[in-house]
């Protein structure tokens, strides 16, 4: 096995954000199902309020992440940035429901949150002053949530790099196509910029693949030269190479044939879509303890330190126990506290 | 005298529960506080009650005899913790055992679990049970004196003369293992000759020599009994330890080589060459910038450092087929399998 992927292995991309197209849908589903199930009993039931599938909540996030990346590109916010935030974003609604928190104000927590994990300085007053009717409170409200719906994971490997490595490459290899290639590269790195961030790709296929597919959609030689086919000869190195490049390269074109869906010419036509009556329709099924998330986080540290206070009046004999039932107190159960790493996936 | 509970006794008191005087009136009353059963009394009281030997504690539900050195000044105001803390210092020096004296850490904190519960015994068990915790306490400083001593003593050594003392102990019980073996061996032999003397001696009917025979059989016999006693008293039930080193073993040290923080993993590409001469002839805008400048590589920007990632990150993970790998993790439904396999197999991704 190469070295190579042994090391992609032990990133939490692959460890914990990898799935099957089967399983993501099924997570989905059940989030979606979740999310009503939690959400029915505060709406009003007479007329049985009209929930958004999973189909349709996928749709929202689409249209969310369009939104987010024209936000960060009106924050000039760099690439690999914009493109960190649109997965953070994106993981974060596998395991939630759009129906409970709000993704135009995840959005914003979502930038806020790449440039940290990046390392790109941007103050949150900066930020907030920037987008037009946007506390500094909003997008603190939903950090934590968000940080807990991506399990911690920071750490986005994305195609970019590995461009510039094939594009490195193919320069030694293809002295005299220098233009061939320049296009190819600013062409590619379009296609990076906006089709696997739109799509599920980064949950299917490894950073490479993702980047060898949108190469192939620009040129599909260039992507044979970085993968050359093996050459005459029969014995077993040979066949294993055969074998594991025809493997890729299926891995490559059902990549592509994804990355397709969501071509980058779709960022400016995105608005095309009709996204009102969905939008209408999910303001109708939000969980109404949520709609402010700002609200709710308070009532919930209200609701924290008023605990601490009850607590507090205890008496110390009670604590400290009496005699006989000082041997109970030393086993008290610390088990009711919460998870901070959520639910199980 | 009213009767009061220990608990609401203390040596802070304005009144002396023995003899009723009262530190308003006496303002130098100083008050000691017995270790047997935790009763507060003034020095005065002491003095009277016990300066011509031992005697019953003056208060009266108390009874328990008491010796002038048995009092002492309390270090803490509650007499209950001051009790806790005597009882946890005494149950220190006798259960005095290290992590390094364990196999591994749960053994260890096994034997943490037994301490601690033995201590709670005596510090709020009630009567049985105090009396059950003091019995083994005892009899496991009995039988572990030289034992705890050691460890008293390894506390407050270094770790180097440890090791060192550690071998000299080894090789002594090595010595004391060959001593005995040569010292059965010579036993053995000698009672093959006394048996044969004895058979000897009977067969020849010299009867003093017989009957000194016998006696000495019998003299052995009884040593051998008054051993068995003690064995029996030793199968009583008492505290044992599990999980303790076995010194013979970690005795001997495995050289495990230098350590690898890779634990192993190959770091170096195997699908590209990243060799000094191969990446020399890379070259792009930035990389002739770089080169041009010193003032890039002023701060520690090494060219080679970003090609050999670029190049690996352009390769790295290629052979790594997320949805076959994936695909038996979690997938619960027969549907949602069938979906796997055909994702895999068919060009068409069935997500959206």
């Amino acid at each position: 096995m190469a070295t190579e992927d042994a090391r992609y292995r032990s990133s939490s991309q692959y460890r914990v954000w990898s799935y099957s197209p089967a399983r993501l849908q099924e997570l989905r589903a059940s989030t979606n199902a979740l999310a009503k199930q939690q959400i029915a009993p505060h709406l009003p039931a007479d007329p049985a309020p009209d929930f958004v599938t999973a189909e349709e909540e996928l749709r929202l996030v689409q249209w969310a992440t369009v939104e987010l990346l024209r936000a960060g590109e009106f924050l000039g916010i760099p690439t690999e940035i914009r493109a960190t935030a649109a997965i953070f974003f994106r993981r974060f609604y596998v395991t939630n429901s759009v129906m409970t928190y709000a993704p135009t104000e995840l959005l914003k927590t979502s930038l806020f949150f790449a440039c940290k994990a990046e390392n790109h300085h941007m103050s949150l007053g900066e930020l907030s002053s920037k987008l037009q009717g946007t506390t500094a409170e909003q997008i603190l409200a939903g950090e934590f949530l968000l940080c807990q719906g991506m399990r911690f994971c920071f750490d986005v490997h994305h195609p970019f790099r590995a461009l510039e490595g094939a594009i490195l490459e193919l320069r030694r290899q293809a002295p005299h196509e220098e233009e061939r290639i320049r296009q190819a590269h600013v062409r590619t790195r379009e296609i990076l910029k906006f089709s696997p961030l739109m799509t599920d790709v980064y949950f299917h296929y490894t950073p490479s693949q993702i980047m060898m597919a949108a190469l192939q959609m620009v040129d599909a030689g260039f992507v044979d030269m970085l993968i050359p086919g093996s050459g005459s000869g029969d014995d077993t190195a040979t066949a294993a190479y055969t074998q594991m490049r025809d493997r890729i390269m299926g891995a490559i074109a059902n990549c592509r044939t994804m990355l397709e869906e969501e071509p980058p010419s779709r960022l400016t036509e995105f608005w095309i879509t009709p996204m009102k009556p969905l939008r209408r329709k999910l303001q109708k099924c939000r969980d109404p303890a949520r709609l402010d998330l700002v609200a709710y986080q308070r009532s919930k540290r209200e609701e924290a330190l008023n605990k601490e206070k009850k607590d507090a009046n205890i008496a110390d004999d009670d604590v400290f126990g009496g005699g006989g039932s000082a041997r109970d107190t030393k086993r008290r159960k610390v088990d009711a506290v919460e998870d901070p790493f959520g639910p199980a996936l | 005298m009213p009767r009061e509970t220990q608990a609401e006794e203390n040596f802070t008191l304005d009144r002396c529960p023995a003899c009723g005087r009262m530190r308003y009136l006496n303002h130098d009353m100083e008050f000691r506080v017995s270790t047997i059963c935790y009763h507060a009394i003034c020095t005065v009281c002491i003095r009277n009650n016990f300066h011509q030997g031992p005697s019953k504690c003056p208060i009266m539900s108390c009874g328990k005899t008491l010796r002038t050195k048995d009092f002492k000044k309390a270090w803490f105001q509650d007499l209950g913790i001051q009790r806790e803390v005597d009882i946890r210092r005494r149950v220190a020096t006798v259960f005095n055992k290290v992590e390094e004296d364990f196999q591994d850490l749960d053994s260890y904190n096994a034997y943490l679990e037994d301490v601690e519960c033995l201590t709670d015994d005596l510090v709020n068990g009630d009567d049985d049970k105090k009396k059950l915790a003091e019995l083994k306490l005892q009899q496991w400083e009995a039988e572990h004196r030289a034992e705890i001593e050691r460890n008293r003593r390894l506390a407050n050594e270094s770790e180097a003369t440890r090791r060192k003392r550690m071998a000299a102990e080894e090789a002594l019980a090595q010595q004391r293992r060959e001593l005995e073996i040569q010292e059965e061996a010579e036993e053995k032999l000698k009672e093959r000759k006394f048996r044969e003397e004895m058979l000897d001696s009977l067969q020849q009917g010299e009867q003093g020599k017989a009957n000194e025979a016998v006696n000495k059989i019998l003299l052995k016999k009884r040593g051998q009994h008054k051993k068995d006693v003690a064995m029996e008293a030793a199968g009583a039930p008492a505290l044992s330890i599990r999980g303790l080193v076995d010194k013979k073993r970690t005795a001997a040290v495995v050289d495990e080589g230098p350590y690898d923080p890779f634990m192993g993993l190959d770091l170096l590409p195997t699908r590209v060459d990243v060799s000094k001469e191969r990446l020399a002839q890379y070259d792009n805008d930035t990389l002739k910038k770089v080169k041009m400048d010193d003032a890039w590589k002023a701060g520690g920007y090494s060219a080679e450092e970003y090609l050999s990632r670029a190049l690996f990150e352009a390769f790295a993970g290629l052979g790594v087929f997320v949805d076959e790998e994936m695909g038996e993790r979690g997938v619960s439904t027969q549907g949602a399998a069938q979906a796997a396999a055909t994702g895999v197999t068919g060009g068409k991704m069935d997500i959206d």
